[in-house]
């Protein structure tokens, strides 16, 4: 983060401060006498971004009004890492009521960018923006001279400068999280078991309720069967009569028509036979004709021949002709006849194979078993039931007619075939197996009903353990995923320790080598190097002693030399580890114990010793002469207006 | 898993490749850095689970780079 001008109105001791062109690389003096206003304007700029100052908090802001101004403001240009450009303004009545207004800058124009307001808001994004707080920027980038300290070992700045400041707050969130998934595991388990038990305790078996739902439909196939059976019978038995009587008259018909073409056959042959030879050579005949007729009556039987046997020949002939036709067409008549009677025939004997068929067969072994306990129940407790009670005979489940009520049945059905069986006979059959399948229809039924109870029990069961089994499957999900999260929980705060000793070894390393640097310059060569041990505690490398001294033990005025250089080389290290290619450090007065040959050699080595600490602010009374800097700020004594 | 990391030769994932410490800054970068290192010790544990470990690598990324994309906030409506 840079600054690239400060503007304020009534702020302190200025009733108008002005300080523009600031170089992004380089050093900025700011001198003057005692009560001139150079510490303001350090104020002025941690006041813009933060809302207070090293000495005032938000509870005493309204002391940084102008003497008799209504309003202090403060507005800062600065930019951040990502070249973004932003206007910070910040405003504190004389009743301390502070307002603030943040602006991104478009260059090249574009849609105007929205200003946040909202003080909570703008604290948080700058946060974020500038990559540091107040506090880490007090410890860092904004050194008062009264208080030139290094940041305590364990505090959040020193751990934000060694790039692990989030660590610690990550780690304790996940942790809280890894309770809250780990309470979760165990509020689960035990209801996995209690649910583990219900689901025992139901017993389900899978392919049960298949089963059952399986014979439910049989029963209904072999109720509909006897219906279908029964309505068939029923319409071709009133028919067998009917047929009955037409197949024989068509019998009668064919054997008479038959008997006729027989007859006319050889009458018409005969005829014809006669007559033509008669025609063509009636000599033929003359011997026969006089044997016969005498010889006197031979022209008159050779004309009576030529006269009468050609129509008697054509008369047989049509007559033999009809007579086949006829006999034909009965002969049809009896064939579709006996078709239809085949056909009840077999309905006949169909029907004989269900009424004795045991139904029983065709179920599972298990339903029928099932099926006989919920009859006998039934016969003991619901004998007062007004339904047509089911007869139990023995383990049966049905009343299967005797054997022999029907045992002449499939006679009659062979006989039927040809309609040689007594109509009566039929009628009196059919009554019989209309009655038996009527009355298992209703132990069908009967039946029916008890297993579709059976079945509706078995579903409530199979919901039951469906809805058990669906708590028991989001309970293992929750507890496999409340697992793994511990796991990857875990797995992340390795990795952060890890990443922590890591970078604190790598910040150790660089303020090792970054004040190697600039150590030497401070403390005129007495001292060349610090570390910062693991838990961040400060030593010096003492060349007179050989070895690494404690801070502690090192004289006051050295210490601040020291600290000047530890500062830098941690602002630098701060700098990178939140984002900052470039970064402003403003420091007031560092140069207190300093004597002027070191002043005068730290003021010439400061612009060159870190590539991220770029901009750097110093405050003094006054700068040795021809100290090389790139913008000097004097304030002025006895004036409140300074432009520079 | 180790075992199945040689069997199918996936030095590749070994790799993160898909953690792109480039387009990151700060503390998140060499968070990133240090995990492309470590990946590869942590591997060669019996008990290393890749799949947890680029979920651990991802939460903490998502953590620490929860940085405010500024366009969008001043930007927005």
């Amino acid at each position: 983060m840079l600054i690239n001008s400060l503007f304020a109105e009534n702020f302190r001791k200025y009733s108008k401060l002005e300080v523009t062109d600031i170089p992004a690389n380089g050093t900025i003096t700011v001198s003057g006498k005692n009560e001139s206003g150079k510490t303001s304007i350090g104020e002025a700029i941690c006041f813009a971004l933060f809302g207070r100052t090293f000495s005032l908090n938000k509870n005493n802001l309204s002391k940084l009004v102008y003497w008799g101004a209504d309003a202090a403001e403060v507005r800062i240009n600065f930019t951040t890492a990502d070249d973004n450009n932003f206007n910070l303004y910040r405003s504190v009545d004389d009743k301390g009521n502070v307002k603030v207004k943040l602006e991104r800058l478009l260059l090249g124009g574009g849609k105007a960018p929205k200003v946040l307001e909202d003080d909570t808001e703008i604290s948080k994004i700058l946060n974020k923006i500038i990559g540091f707080d107040y506090d880490a920027f007090a410890n860092s980038f904004y050194l008062v001279q009264r208080e030139l300290t290094t940041p305590e070992p364990q505090s959040t700045t020193i751990k934000k400068m060694a790039g692990i400041g989030d660590y610690a707050a990550i780690s304790s969130e996940l942790d809280k999280d890894n309770t809250k998934n780990q309470d979760k595991i165990n509020t689960a388990k035990p209801e996995v078991l209690t649910t583990q038990s219900a689901l025992d305790e139901i017993k389900l078996d899978e392919t049960w309720l298949p089963e059952l739902v399986d014979a439910d439909q049989t029963l209904e196939n072999e109720k509909q069967q006897r219906e279908t059976l029964l309505a068939e019978l029923t319409e071709d038995e009133k028919q067998y009569t009917e047929n009955s009587t037409s197949f024989f008259g068509a019998r009668k018909k064919r054997g008479f028509f038959g008997f006729l073409s027989f007859l006319f056959f050889p009458v018409m042959l005969a005829s014809l036979l006669i007559w033509v030879v008669n025609y063509f050579r009636p000599k033929l005949l003359d011997n026969p004709l006089i044997n016969i007729f005498g010889l006197d009556e031979l022209a008159n039987t050779h004309s009576t021949i030529s006269t009468w046997l050609l129509p008697v020949a054509i008369i047989t002939g049509i007559g033999f002709l009809i007579s086949l036709m006829v006999r034909g067409k009965a002969r049809q008549t009896m064939q579709a006849l006996t078709g239809k009677a085949e056909d009840f025939s077999k309905s006949l004997q169909k029907g004989h194979g269900v009424v004795t068929s045991d139904v029983e067969s065709v179920l599972p072994e298990r339903v029928v078993s099932l099926m006989q306990k919920n009859t006998q129940n039934t016969a003991v407790t619901d004998s007062s039931a007004h339904e047509e009670p089911v007869v139990v005979k023995g383990a049966s489940l049905f009343s299967v007619p005797p054997q022999e009520q029907f045992n002449n049945l499939d006679s009659l059905a062979v006989n039927a075939s040809t309609y040689e069986a007594d109509p009566e006979e039929i009628n009196a059959a059919v009554l019989r197996l209309s009655d038996t399948f009527d009355k298992q229809n209703v132990e069908i039924s009967s039946l029916s009903k008890t297993l579709s109870t059976d079945i509706e029990k078995e579903k409530r069961r199979s919901d039951d353990a469906g809805k058990l089994r669906a708590t028991l499957k989001s309970l293992n999900a929750i507890i496999k995923d409340s697992e793994r999260k511990i796991s990857v929980n875990n797995t992340s705060m390795g990795l952060m320790q890890r990443a922590a000793e890591d970078s604190i070894g790598l910040f150790n390393k660089n303020i090792t080598e970054i004040t190697a640097n600039s150590l030497p310059k401070f403390t005129n060569g007495r001292y060349k190097k610090v570390r910062v041990a693991d838990d961040f505690t400060v030593q010096v490398y003492s060349d007179e002693k050989r070895g690494y001294m404690d801070f502690d033990e090192i004289s006051s005025g050295t210490q601040r030399q020291i600290m000047l250089a530890l500062r830098l080389a941690m602002s630098e290290e701060l700098a990178k580890n939140t984002g900052n290619k470039q970064q402003f450090i403003f420091l007031d007065e560092p140069f207190a114990f300093f004597d002027p040959q070191r002043t005068q050699s730290t003021l010439n080595a400061l612009p060159n010793i870190s590539d991220v600490i770029t901009q750097v602010w110093i405050v003094a009374q006054e700068f040795p002469e021809g100290t090389d800097v790139d913008k000097v700020i004097n304030c002025p004594t006895g004036s409140a207006e300074l432009l520079a | 898993m180790k075992a199945n990391f040689q069997e199918k030769g996936m030095s590749a994932e070994l790799e993160l490749r898909w953690l792109k410490t480039e387009r990151l800054s700060g503390t998140v970068k060499r968070f990133a850095e240090f995990c492309k290192d470590d990946v590869k010790k942590q591997s060669q544990q019996d008990d290393f689970d890749f799949s947890v470990y680029q979920d651990a690598i991802k939460q903490v990324v998502e953590k620490l780079d929860d940085s405010i994309a500024i366009g969008e906030v001043f930007n927005a409506d």
